[in-house]
């Protein structure tokens, strides 16, 4: 949600659920005991040695931040890459997930009966005028001055 | 601690075309499946309010599109009685029925006092509705620091406070014993960017097990609070 709260951003909200991510991963705290201190690792590696082809770093590598919409690339191969800023790629991870992802299986009877219940209402209670209370912001979003 | 997207934008960015418009039914079906598909947003609150279908019925359409689009929890934007009797009727055909609703509330509501300090009339019709049905409601002050609250943390508390406990007792008045979500926002007068709400209790996504989310009955959390500060 942007603009204090008056327009939905379905980017916006995929850039939240990247930062949620990382609330929750450091509320998680840290596992700490003799696997992950990983002395032994240490030791044997020792200076100038590496960690990549380890054991242990095939066996902990995906507890590791893997963010989706932002960028830790260096400049050039961000550049090279089409040099999209992270709203851009949230909004296409949003069109993406929008195409792809399948809602839940909802029976057609159970369907047919929630659109009996809106349908209803409408005959009861919709007036059929889409306008019927005045707006706080017209067709292109500018701001209504409303009549007390 | 559960996280939700914000309510109810009154404008839309279709993420397809980059335009900033009024909002459809479609566009809230959307939203509500771009939650269920995000797995960090637990459930969803009424992203938009159509503008395509009957104004007055827009939240009961907007109900009904988002329950067919996400398994997680669905915010109902109910502002009157009858509002939160028929969304509360679409919950019923996902689970069966009322009394399965109570059991596993697919609709929740949210009630936001006037602060300061005033509980207007759509605001007690949801409490009281929510309460004589048996389905929780989530009363959330809207206490904006330095305008509608003093602007210290601890003076807007208090008075979030007086108010989410004045509708907990209205709702516990009209039911004794009826589940109440405390809903907790602090904004500052002039806010940017609302935080996604946070919640003290919700339901879990109806696909996927998650034991800690919960909704929790008034005396059960104060129960809790109790123990916490005393164990402290």
């Amino acid at each position: 949600m942007t603009e204090s709260g008056v327009t939905f951003d379905p980017a916006q909200l995929v850039m939240d659920d990247e930062w949620i991510a990382m609330i929750r991963f450091f509320l998680g705290g840290i596992r700490v005991d003799a696997e992950t201190l990983a002395g032994g690792d240490i030791a044997a590696t020792g200076p100038f040695g590496d960690f990549l082809s380890l054991p242990s770093t095939y066996a902990h590598m995906r507890e590791q931040s893997q963010p989706r919409v932002m960028d830790r690339r260096v400049r050039e191969e961000w550049q090279a890459d089409g040099a999209a800023n992270m709203y851009e790629r949230a909004r296409q991870r949003a069109c993406e997930l929008l195409d792809t992802h399948r809602p839940p299986e909802i029976d057609a009877d159970v369907r047919s009966r929630m659109r009996t219940i809106v349908e209803g209402l409408d005959g009861e209670r919709g007036s059929g005028d889409h306008r019927a209370r005045p707006r706080a912001y017209d067709a292109a979003g500018r701001r209504r001055q409303l009549r007390q | 601690m559960t996280f939700s997207n914000f309510d109810e934008g009154v404008m839309y960015v279709d993420p397809r075309s980059g335009e900033r418009r009024e909002p459809r039914k479609d566009d809230a079906a959307d939203a509500a499946l771009l939650v269920d598909a995000l797995d960090n947003i637990d459930s969803y609150a009424a992203a938009i309010r159509p503008t395509d279908v009957p104004a007055a019925t827009a939240a009961v359409h907007g109900c009904e599109a988002a329950l067919l689009s996400c398994g997680k929890t669905v915010g109902a934007e109910a502002t009157s009685g009858w509002e939160v009797r028929a969304c509360a009727e679409l919950g019923a055909c996902i689970v069966g029925s009322l009394d399965a609703l109570r059991d596993d509330q697919v609709v929740t509501f949210g009630t936001c006092p006037v602060s300061p300090l005033k509980l207007p009339r759509d605001a007690t019709e949801v409490i009281i509705e929510c309460a004589r049905l048996g389905l929780s409601d989530c009363i959330l002050s809207m206490a904006m620091a330095g305008g509608s609250a003093p602007i210290t943390l601890a003076g807007t508390l208090v008075m979030h406070n007086a108010e989410v406990l004045s509708g907990i007792t209205l709702a516990q008045l009209t039911e004794r014993g009826v589940p109440v979500t405390y809903g907790r926002r602090r904004p500052p007068w002039t806010c940017a960017t609302p935080p996604p709400l946070w919640l003290a209790g919700a339901r879990p996504d109806r696909r996927r097990s998650r034991p800690d989310v919960e909704a929790v009955p008034p005396a059960e959390l104060h129960r809790r609070c109790v123990g916490r500060l005393q164990a402290r």
